[in-house]
């Protein structure tokens, strides 16, 4: 597939995904892209401070996440971001979303006699 | 480029308010240090976030940053006109002012400015030049801010 198809994708996601990953506790940049890229696998293991500082910056902006600073080891300071209430009715809204999302597109990708979806393989026609 | 240019030409091309703008710098300092705990290069870091404008437009714009930019290039551009029309007068006036000392070859100072009578345009378009100069800095100053 082309890389270009795959960052669309991933564009969607991450947003979604960085909030559920602070929908299970508070964490900080560093942290969040380590769980993205384990559990993420080869699909989020791309994922870069470049993409997720920016998006974290973005959900504070909108007020779907909050922060806090920390001093860290170094000297220097960490931030510790949160989700908010809004963050949190704007994930289970997602969540919904994603679940008929999903179903609608795949409604259109896979023929209903072939929904047996094997590795690898797209059915053919 | 090192840490320090890299987080300068950031700055530099960040179109946000100052708070907003402390706040990215604070992010970037901390993906550095993070990066120097795992063991890791800052030249890594740099390879991996990309063009510094790339990183910095990458956060976005902030309200309105963009009237504020409109706005300072036209009251630049008034500055430049009025001070250029300024200087033209003064060399115009300089001019006439030796061609008539060539004529009458006497004329001194004071009756070259009771010629030109009244309020002096020069005077006039200097100093909207110079206010208009003065506002420009100061809408510079507060897109900076």
């Amino acid at each position: 597939m082309e890389e270009r198809y795959a960052q669309q994708f991933k564009k969607g996601a991450l947003e979604m995904i960085l909030l559920a990953l602070l929908a299970e506790g508070e964490s900080y940049g560093y942290a969040l892209i380590t769980s993205l890229n384990q559990r993420g696998g080869p699909v989020f293991d791309g994922a870069k401070e470049g993409t997720v500082y920016p998006i974290l910056y973005r959900l504070e902006k909108a007020g779907l996440v909050e922060s806090r600073l920390a001093p860290s080891g170094s000297g220097g300071s960490r931030k510790y971001y949160a989700l908010t209430e809004t963050g949190r009715r704007n994930l289970s809204d997602m969540t919904a979303f994603w679940g008929e999302y999903r179903r609608c597109v795949e409604e259109f990708l896979l023929p209903k006699e072939e929904m047996i979806w094997t590795e690898n393989s797209i059915p053919e026609r | 480029m090192d840490r320090k240019q890299y987080t300068r030409e950031v700055k530099r091309r960040l179109k946000l308010d100052r708070a907003d703008r402390e706040a990215v710098l604070r992010d970037l300092d901390e993906i550095f240090e993070t990066a120097r705990q795992q063991g890791e290069q800052d030249d890594a870091v740099i390879a991996r976030l990309g063009e510094p404008a790339a990183f910095a437009a990458s956060f976005g714009v902030s309200k309105g940053w963009k009237w504020k930019q409109a706005l300072w290039w036209v009251v630049t551009a008034a500055a430049v006109v009025l001070l250029l029309a300024a200087l033209a007068l003064v060399i115009g006036q300089h001019q006439t002012m030796t061609a008539s000392v060539g004529i009458i070859g006497g004329a001194d100072g004071p009756t070259a400015i009771l010629v030109s009578g009244g309020i002096d345009p020069v005077l006039l378009l200097l100093g909207a030049g110079l206010i208009a100069a003065a506002v420009s800095v100061v809408i510079r100053w507060l897109m900076r801010r």
